[in-house]
């Protein structure tokens, strides 16, 4: 019933009785000739608009999904030969329209120029931002073939494949069976487009709110030099300050905070120092990492000694003469340097005894912490040991030539002073309690649901910690209690 | 052969080309353009700021340009400025950061270096709350924020 009305190219002694008999019918026939031509008309809009406007996305979508809904509809109707001749002439003009878009070389039939632009245009809609323009032509030309060979619709088993191509014509009978298949995979496309696209956009849409709220302009306070300059010029300005300046003016505001987390030197010194490891759950930034064994790294250099090797090894305090007396706290290398651009004067307050400018071998290893090897270099007398006549000689070294060993082995005073008094196991205690007390928060943090920790504030402080670690620092994953 | 440079607000200021090329910018722009009379326009910077910075560079007309190994020493000291630049620099606040943002902008290494050294010179050695006053910044922190900040950074404070 439906088919009838499209008959145009019979008499018209035919088309009034055709036209009669729609008049009976419940619908009307116009409404299936609508059908029949509308997705063509609104494909050939869409094309228009896509090439126009390839920027409205969600619309040209719409108007896909329209376009499938009245393809489906065709496919429902059984379309006589003068149908498939009108049918035929209109995919024609669609490829050609197709051709223009997407330039091929094939040209040898309709149909098999229609399946290598689908198959193109499937492969563009997936790499390129194009995709809604191509989806227009894959649609088009997917109605074409339904429409021009209506075997297609005629569902057959698997099997088929080898009967067909024996018993049919090849090319039209293997098209024939190929189609099904690439309908579905273009109809699987165009769902998927149609699922997927107005999510990216909708992700693209916050992501452009996000960037607005990020890129809206913020008052600069212009006497504050962190928020004013660039990054670069910042970390240059820290670089000239020591790191526990650096740590110190982190507490100035928000900004100065991420300005010094930021600063390179903490991660270098992270990456430079095994020892250190990364930032965990513990320590979250670089900077924190490094602050924990502040007491080993140097102000200058930021090499990091815990003084195992040698006492004197580890960063001592040094009031900088060339700096107003600011006082760094540097490491041997940089203290010898130092050292060696403003020599310290002599100690005259030693034991002056009855060997005078002399020393003993042992009084120079016990008063200025030297080894036996050390004062290997050095020349002695040799005198009789006055206490013990049947001992060895013993061995007295120039006083001021020891003073000079030790100052060149400990790198000043501070370093002689340092490794008499083992200061390098007194930090290391230090630092072992600090760590300690960090991991103790921590389970009196993870204890609170269960009993109540002795100190309330110190698990108070923890929380808001952890809190503060969260606000502000973006960088690592959130701590979770879990 | 002299150069033109033009401010913001439109100043004309000619200079030598051996002081206006102290500024790599500056140098690299008149070896794209060639021998040129036109002026050279400088829209990030003031008339007041160009007119220090070409005091800076007429000064430094003859040092030599500054091999980048030697500003890579780590051991960096922020007090090692001359004395003529120590007098150049004493300016206000504002005037400083506008010369160190100018001196950026021109990549004037040696003038950016003596202004990041006097900035430096001014936090250095100040509590937060000094440096605060001194910059007219206002602390963000709430109160059990700047203590848990002050704990994770006790070492420094002992210093």
């Amino acid at each position: 019933m439906e088919t009838e009305p499209v008959i145009r190219k019979s008499s018209r002694l035919i088309e009034k009785a055709a036209a009669a008999a729609l008049k009976k019918a419940s619908e009307p026939p116009a409404s299936v000739a609508t059908l029949a031509r509308t997705p063509k008309r609104q494909q050939a809009k869409s094309t228009k608009e896509t090439s126009a406007k390839s920027d409205i996305k969600k619309t040209t979508i719409t108007r896909v999904s329209k376009a499938t809904k009245n393809t489906k509809t065709t496919k429902t109707t059984t379309p006589t030969k003068a149908t498939k001749a009108a049918n035929a002439t209109k995919t024609t003009k669609t490829a050609k329209a197709i051709k223009t878009t997407t330039p091929t070389k094939t040209t040898k039939t309709v149909k098999a120029a229609t399946a290598t632009k689908a198959t193109k245009v499937t492969k563009a809609t997936k790499t390129t931002k194009a995709a809604t323009e191509s989806t227009k032509p894959k649609t088009v030309t997917k109605r074409k073939k339904s429409e021009a060979t209506p075997a297609i619709e005629t569902k057959r088993p698997r099997r088929s494949k080898e009967i067909d191509s024996e018993g049919l014509a090849g090319d039209t009978a293997v098209e024939g069976k190929r189609q099904p298949t690439r309908k579905r995979k273009v109809d699987d496309d165009i769902s998927a487009e149609q699922e997927i696209k107005p999510k990216k956009t909708r992700a693209r849409a916050k992501e452009m709110i996000s960037l607005d709220v990020i890129l809206e302009p913020r008052p600069v306070n212009r006497s504050d030099p962190c928020s004013l300059f660039p990054t670069e010029i910042w970390q240059q300005i820290l670089g000239f300050l020591p790191l526990s300046q650096v740590a110190k003016i982190s507490s100035v505001s928000k900004a100065w905070l991420d300005g010094s987390r930021s600063f390179p030197a903490w991660k270098a010194i992270c990456d430079a120092c095994k020892a250190l490891g990364q930032p965990k759950l513990k320590y979250r930034t670089h900077m924190a990492l490094a602050c924990s064994r502040s007491c080993w790294i140097c102000d200058k250099c930021h090499s990091y000694s815990n003084g195992r090797l040698k006492a004197s090894d580890i960063p001592l305090p040094v009031a900088d003469e060339d700096d107003d007396d600011f006082v760094w706290s540097l490491c041997h290398s940089c203290r010898s340097d130092y050292y060696h651009r403003h020599p310290e004067p002599w100690h005259e307050k030693m034991n002056r005894n009855w060997r005078g400018d002399k020393i003993t071998k042992t009084d120079a290893c016990d008063m200025f912490h030297l080894s036996a090897n050390d004062l290997d270099g050095l020349y002695y007398d040799e005198c009789r040991n006055p206490y013990y006549r049947g001992a060895y000689p013993m061995k007295l070294f120039d006083r001021q030539e020891v003073q000079e060993l030790a100052l060149r082995v400990h790198a000043g005073w501070v370093g002689v002073s340092a490794a008499n008094n083992g200061l390098y196991r007194q930090r290391s205690a230090e630092c072992k309690a600090r760590d300690d007390k960090f991991v103790l928060r921590r389970f009196t943090r993870k204890n609170k649901k269960g009993a109540q920790p002795a100190d309330t504030s110190d698990a108070a402080i923890a929380t808001q910690s952890t809190e503060f670690h969260d606000q502000t620092q973006t960088q690592t994953q959130p701590y979770s209690e879990d | 052969m002299p150069v033109t440079l033009v401010s913001l607000d439109n100043e004309n200021y000619v200079v030598d080309k051996e002081v206006a090329e102290r500024s790599i910018l500056i140098k690299n722009m008149l070896e794209d353009v060639g021998e040129t009379d036109s002026p050279i326009p400088l829209p990030n910077v003031t008339s007041t700021v160009l007119k220090k910075v070409i005091e800076y560079c007429e000064h430094h007309r003859n040092d030599p340009i500054q091999v980048p190994d030697e500003t890579d020493d780590p051991r960096k000291r922020s007090n090692d400025i001359e004395e003529w630049d120590m007098k150049f620099m004493q300016v206000d606040q504002e005037m400083l950061f506008e010369i160190i943002l100018a001196a950026n902008y021109l990549d004037i290494k040696p003038l950016l270096d003596v202004g990041c050294k006097t900035v430096a010179n001014i936090i250095k050695g100040k509590t937060p709350e000094e440096i605060r006053k001194a910059f007219n910044i206002v602390n963000d922190f709430t109160p059990e924020e700047e203590a848990q900040i002050r704990k994770e950074n006790e070492w420094a404070e002992d210093r």
